[in-house]
């Protein structure tokens, strides 16, 4: 797995539990934005002098990666500054360009976060859309019969998270994406959860679009990926314009490029493209297959340490991305997590950025912890102890 | 290890509270939001000649506000509501009596916030 000296973050005594909210970062990362930094500072995409040009080909060269990484065609990645910024971007493009009448329908998940969920709630009171919500099952998945039911011949657009940031649920998001296509609808996937976690392959799973951010996958934050079917690209007129995204400008009018960059607006995170890159290369090194299986044990011991308690409501999917959410009766997640902190272990507490699921699961949110690469089972320990802890402090 | 929030004077205000309750007919009634977790609180301030005759409070709240709460509904009953113009937060750390870290501020002075905007809202200053 990876080498944990490679995380300089890892400080002795410092038990990380937060990686669904943001992973940390390698060494290899922070030295690529850092050269770039001292050795080619300069924009991309602009110029002709050779640190311009270095800075380019670095850029174009990560789109390549990626493009393998999530299998995807290279003029169908999209540069954003982060999966919240890629959904805005998209339902923006699909208000532009989508005929949306008054009554078409915009189907959601309750596991969905709020980075699609409230825009695409936006989206549908500002054109009076309705928006159905797919509930979650008792085993926090998302059925194919419970999404079956909501999807209608006026669903427009279906946006579906690939894994709970709460529950940590993978969705089987291809047969879904095949059932709103037969509808005629256009398929968002949400997989910020899931990019460097599982092997993902945009052909495969046959949405229209899908976004990630760097930062949860060993990148630096700031920099995301929205990649968008070619077909869409070629269709879709920009919702915002401005620098980069222009083939010719005059008075009257502006034409817009024909290819990705239209949506690429103004200059580009180039720092954080490039660690991103580097940050794809590291996670590539060891395989997205194997950090799903290490996730995998962690979460399943994990699971096995909290059956010895049973004064802990536990809240996990059984195909799971590695994140596992509990709550104690009686006891606020602040609290909860405050504890741990007081034993330096970093977990996340509250609604997660997912209000609907994690408000169903307990009325005050929840405790999450969430594992990736670096983790062991010694830390999972050491939150076992915090939980010890928790339940003298409040004498459960 | 740090030391911890949870001294037993916290824990014993947090597991029985003073003063939860709803207000009277007569009560100034205000809610605010603890923006950090979505946790809200409900302060009741009955307020005879200038002097709080009761306060008390209601929510859904963590251990940290409600001992806060409960520490701080205590310390309002029998004051000038001029008296309370002039208090401070540091006030509101000093009577749980812990070191509170950046992090829960808004869970410590939750009450404190709804205190000052019963005085802006119900007990505004005539000077």
């Amino acid at each position: 797995m990876f080498t944990r000296s490679h995380f300089p973050s890892l400080q002795e005594g410092y038990i990380y539990l937060d990686s669904a909210s943001t992973s940390l970062t390698p060494q290899v990362v922070i030295d690529a934005m850092d050269t770039y930094y001292k050795d080619y500072r300069a924009s991309s995409h602009r110029a002709m002098y050779a640190s311009a040009v270095r800075a380019t080909k670095e850029v174009e060269k990560v789109r390549v990666d990626i493009a393998h990484f999530i299998d995807a065609q290279e003029e169908e990645v999209i540069f954003t500054s982060g999966s919240t910024a890629a959904a805005q971007l998209l339902v923006a493009t699909l208000e532009h360009n989508l005929k949306l009448q008054e009554g078409d329908e915009i189907v959601v998940t309750e596991l969905d976060h709020h980075a699609t969920f409230v825009p695409l709630q936006m989206l549908a009171q500002r054109k009076k859309m309705k928006l159905t919500v797919v509930p979650a099952d008792e085993k926090f998945r998302v059925t194919e019969e419970a999404f079956a039911k909501c999807i209608t011949p006026r669903t427009k657009i279906v946006s579906l998270i690939h894994a709970s940031n709460v529950t940590g649920t993978i969705i089987p998001v291809e047969r879904y994406a095949a059932l709103a296509h037969e509808n005629g609808a256009f398929v968002i996937i949400d997989a910020a959860q899931t990019a460097g976690h599982i092997t993902l392959s945009f052909k495969k799973l046959g949405a229209d679009a899908l976004f990630f951010s760097g930062h949860k996958m060993c990148g630096p934050t700031g920099v995301g990926v929205l990649a968008l079917k070619q077909k869409w690209i070629e269709r879709c007129i920009p919702p915002y314009g401005g620098g980069g995204t222009v083939h010719s400008v005059d008075a009257e009018k502006t034409i817009f490029l024909p290819h990705k960059s239209k949506f690429e607006a103004g200059t580009l995170p180039i720092a954080e493209i490039i660690g991103l890159g580097k940050a794809v290369a590291y996670i590539q090194g060891i395989s997205p297959g194997s950090i799903q299986a290490h996730s995998t044990e962690l979460v399943a011991y994990a699971l096995s340490c909290l059956g010895q308690k049973p004064w802990v409501s536990v809240y996990v999917g059984e195909d799971n991305v590695g994140v596992v959410s509990f709550s104690i009766a009686g006891v606020h997640p602040h609290d909860i997590a405050h504890i741990f902190a007081e034993h330096s272990i970093a977990v996340r507490a509250g609604f997660q950025c997912a209000e609907l699921i994690s408000r169903k699961l307990s009325s005050s949110g929840v405790v999450r912890i969430s594992v990736y690469g670096y983790t062991t089972k010694e830390d999972i320990d050491a939150c076992m102890r915090a939980l010890d802890s928790v339940q003298k402090t409040f004498s459960i | 290890m740090m030391e911890s929030l949870y001294s037993e004077h916290l824990l014993r205000h947090a597991r029985s509270p003073h003063n939860y309750k709803e207000g009277g007919v007569s009560a100034c009634v205000v809610s605010v939001l603890n923006e950090g977790c979505a946790d809200d609180l409900t302060l009741y301030i009955d307020v005879e000649h200038g002097v709080v005759k009761d306060a008390s409070f209601v929510g859904t709240l963590c251990a940290l506000s409600t001992a806060s709460a409960s520490l701080l509904t205590d310390y309002m009953h029998g004051k000038y509501i001029d008296e309370l113009r002039l208090m401070t937060p540091g006030l509101v750390y000093d009577l749980l009596g812990v070191t509170i870290t950046e992090s829960r501020t808004r869970c410590a002075l939750l009450c404190y916030q709804a205190l000052q905007k019963s005085l802006t809202t119900c007990f505004p200053s005539k000077n």
